[in-house]
């Protein structure tokens, strides 16, 4: 009885991960690439400085970083993985959702700068720890971004430039 | 400068192609597949290891793995009278066709539920819900010999020895404390309550064999498996069987037994007074 109970629990556990988990994964990759496709003007780039003659209107760090859990499904799958070896194709798109995330939200921190340099990701798993002496199987994964984000003071406005140059 | 072309992401290569539903299959399957070989090759070793046990070494094993089957069960002192006419019939049972060489243990347990237990080390418990349903000593010495031949063909060995297989195996591929291997502990170790339907007719025979020897006769010793066979649908036999076969199918295989060994038939023996008290419905 206490067998079939657990299997039972099992069985529902990862179907509702894997029908939630599908769900949530498509929804935020349409997210990911309608919000890409918005700030696609806003370079970000690994490069430690840039060279330019242009005077700066503000060089600052910008954060952004995002939790994202295992599914059980995922979870599942990756420890059968884990017999054999070879790609987790499991959390392959799981860390991919979480970098391209952290890299999102740290741009629309910034969004009327000209270039973020100097970008780093850091990652870390929060949980699968012990709790109350029982092990936690779950994860989550946290990715970090971070850069320096630069604003180029540009020249006054055009038709002000412009306007000795006409007078001369 | 480098001059900065703005470029949409439009394929993504972490993402796989393919279902991870079908990933769960094709590696859950192959898990299925290993476990099952390897389960079935190490059975087969554990039942020629057993074979070859000898006596000494089997019952040492067994006396070593009693103790945890034994806590699951209390002995009531009201039914020490029954319990003793019950290790009576046992022990003349095995007298009679000689077998004194090891010696069992009769435990009567307050326990609804229409069944008996052989526990490894000679240990036999029997549900006081067994002998109430008895209608005679034959019937309940037919039960017994059943248990006794479980233990001469040592099925028990057998039946922990796959078990004790099967835990090794998952501890081993999956670690201990997994969540697959302990999903596989528990689904599986309950599948090992169960003695195989060729062990359970075998176990019989044995049992008739030694009815035979002690009463001289076969009669009445099965009409509890006849009764049981109508009696199915009742709750208090599902404990029954759940652990033994079909009782149709096997009264069927049995009276074959009879008529091919030409056992002789008789009166059966009436149920001695102590035993008769738990089947009436004042009794304990």
């Amino acid at each position: 009885m206490e067998g079939l109970f657990s299997l039972v629990t099992f069985l529902v556990l990862l179907a509702v991960g894997y029908f939630a988990g599908v769900t949530i994964e498509k929804k935020h990759f349409r997210e990911l690439q309608e919000r890409e496709r918005k700030l696609l003007h806003l370079p970000c780039v690994a490069m430690k400085q840039i060279e330019a003659d242009c005077d700066i209107e503000y060089a600052r760090l910008v954060i952004g970083s995002v939790v994202i859990s295992v599914d059980y499904f995922k979870f599942f799958l990756a420890a059968l993985r884990n017999i054999f070896g070879g790609e987790v194709k499991a959390y392959s798109p799981l860390m991919d959702r979480a970098r391209r995330e952290a890299l999102l939200r740290m741009k629309e921190q910034v969004t009327d700068a000209d270039i973020i340099i100097n970008v780093r990701l850091e990652t870390s798993r929060i949980g699968g720890g012990e709790t109350g002496g029982e092990k936690n199987p779950l994860t989550c994964v946290e990715v970090y971004a971070y850069g320096t984000a630069i604003k180029v003071r540009r020249e006054a406005a055009p038709e002000v430039a412009v306007a000795p140059a006409a007078a001369a | 400068m480098i001059k900065y072309t703005p470029k949409e992401l439009t394929e993504n290569v972490n993402v796989p192609k393919q279902s991870a539903l079908r990933e769960l299959f094709v590696l859950l399957g192959a898990v299925v597949g290993i476990i099952l070989v390897v389960y079935l090759v190490l059975g087969l070793l554990v039942d020629v290891v057993v074979g070859r046990l000898s006596p000494a070494t089997a019952q040492k094993l067994e006396s070593n793995l009693s103790p945890m089957f034994l806590a699951l069960f209390t002995n009531d002192t009201r039914l020490v009278t029954a319990e003793t006419e019950l290790q009576g019939i046992l022990d003349q049972l095995l007298q009679s066709s000689g077998q004194t060489q090891r010696t069992f243990q009769v435990h009567l347990v307050k326990n609804s539920n229409v069944n008996a237990v052989a526990i490894p080390g000679g240990h036999i418990v029997v549900f006081s819900g067994l002998v109430a349903e008895a209608k005679s000593e034959n019937e309940l010495a037919m039960v017994l010999g059943h248990e006794v031949g479980h233990f001469a063909h040592r099925d028990q060995l057998r039946a922990m020895g796959r078990g004790l297989v099967l835990l090794a195996l998952s501890t081993v591929l999956l670690g201990g404390d997994d969540a697959v291997s302990g999903l596989l502990q528990r689904t599986l170790a309950q599948a090992q309550l169960k003695f195989s339907r060729k062990q359970e007719l075998a176990a019989d025979e044995w049992g008739l064999d030694l009815i035979a020897k002690r009463y001289g006769h076969v009669t009445g010793s099965l009409d509890f498996f006849r009764r049981l066979g109508e009696r199915e649908k009742l709750p208090q036999w599902t404990a029954f069987l759940m652990t033994h076969p079909a009782p149709a199918k096997r009264v069927k295989e049995l009276e074959a037994t009879v008529r091919a060994k030409s056992y002789a038939s008789g009166e059966p023996k009436p149920l001695p007074p102590a035993l008769r008290e738990i089947a009436s419905p004042g009794g304990p």
